[in-house]
């Protein structure tokens, strides 16, 4: 999938990771956003009994949203793992902080409840598939 | 700018308890934000209820349609646990900002909106997995049960407690545990009072040892029997006397 062009204008940064390489770790703080440039990563969630893999992203995909859209929530709610070679692009926080605010108050409580019901069901993913 | 809309009323609308607000597979883009009480929010497969989330005050629901920009039909059913005060927004106002707002912005919601809907399939798949444990552990308990019941034959009459009529009817007790017991009834039976699960039932007979029994038990299963123009009915009892359970135990022990 190629990058859609207008991403690359938000793009401050580009980062190579090799394969198995954990980008962002649940529990820890931080609101930095990614987007996958090249190859994939593996979002994965503790349960008490395993670490799971709830879902896998490719090309394209924005990942660490949970902090920026729901603060002052900070915790990362997952933790992203690169699968082989992953080229990375970090996300302009601060343009997108100053787009974002200047959306109405109700279209941001929408995107706000969108993420929240993502995390949520994050969540609920990883407790169902820890039942045996 | 000089931004004159019409700005559509917000309605606000009640619900009462168990009322439907959304159906799954209908078509709207009507965005809700609950003032009062809770929903809950769910898929049906196979006439099975998939769980997905439980919403309450200030919270919205039926934004998901709203960012697919899209003619699709709710993803999810929702229905009011309480009874339940929502403000209704169709904003033509918030869908004119919406495709105006930076592409990426929207390329965000879209990419969520579309991960929300992955994962609510996979809470649906596992799910289904953990209804189809939970089955084979209830079956492989029934087995149990089956195990520990004592097959005998004896004639009983038995009567619907819920019938108006002292209607009496014949059987014939083939099974017995301190649970329940398994009889054989004509499918004749059925004309007089239908034998529905769930029905209460006062079954009177004699175990082989000789104690009576006059015990009432519920229908839990219906199958036809063996016996050609027989039905086989499953019971559990139901508020069993203390002797009685005595009794049968001694005759289940006995050699």
């Amino acid at each position: 999938m190629a990058i859609d062009s207008f991403l690359h204008g938000y793009i401050v940064k580009e980062e190579i990771v090799q394969h198995n390489v954990t980008i962002i770790e649940e529990g820890t703080k931080g609101d930095w956003m990614y987007v996958v440039l090249k190859g994939k990563v593996k979002v994965k969630k503790q349960t008490p009994l395993e670490d799971i893999t709830i879902d896998t992203l490719g090309e394209g995909n924005i990942i660490g949203e949970i902090p920026f859209f729901l603060k002052p929530f900070k915790s990362r709610t997952a933790s992203v793992i690169s699968v082989g070679r992953v080229k990375l692009g970090i996300l302009d926080k601060e343009r997108l902080e100053h787009e974002y605010e200047l959306l109405s108050p109700q279209l941001k409580s929408l995107i706000k409840a969108l993420v929240l019901k993502l995390k949520e069901t994050t969540e609920k993913v990883s407790l169902l598939a820890a039942v045996r | 700018m000089n931004e004159v809309r019409k700005i559509p009323p917000i309605t606000h609308l009640l619900y009462v308890r168990g009322e439907l607000i959304i159906k799954e597979g209908d078509y709207g883009i009507s965005i809700y934000k609950i003032l009062k009480g809770r929903v809950r929010v769910f898929k049906t497969s196979n006439n099975i209820i998939i769980h997905l989330a439980t919403l309450g005050r200030g919270e919205v629901f039926g934004e998901m349609t709203f960012f697919n920009l899209s003619l699709e039909p709710r993803s999810a059913s929702v229905i009011a646990i309480d009874d339940v005060e929502l403000e209704v927004s169709h904003s033509t106002r918030l869908i004119e900002e919406y495709k105006h707002i930076p592409t990426i912005l929207r390329y965000m919601t879209k990419q969520f909106t579309n991960r929300l809907l992955n994962m609510n399939s996979v809470v649906e798949t596992l799910n289904k997995k953990k209804r189809q444990k939970k089955k084979e552990n209830e079956e492989s308990e029934l087995d149990e049960r089956r195990y520990v019941r004592k097959k005998i034959y004896q004639d009983c009459i038995y009567r619907p407690v819920a019938h108006p009529s002292k209607l009496e009817l014949r059987g014939v007790v083939k099974d017995i545990s301190p649970l329940g017991l398994g009889i054989e009834v004509i499918a004749k039976n059925t004309i007089n009072f239908s034998h529905d699960l769930g029905a209460h039932l006062k079954i009177k007979f004699r175990l082989p040892s000789g104690s009576s029994i006059n015990e009432v038990a519920v229908i839990k299963s219906i199958k036809k029997s063996k016996t050609p123009g027989f039905l086989f009915l499953g019971l559990e009892f139901e508020n069993i006397d203390k002797d009685a359970i005595k009794n049968i135990g001694f005759f289940i022990m006995m050699p």
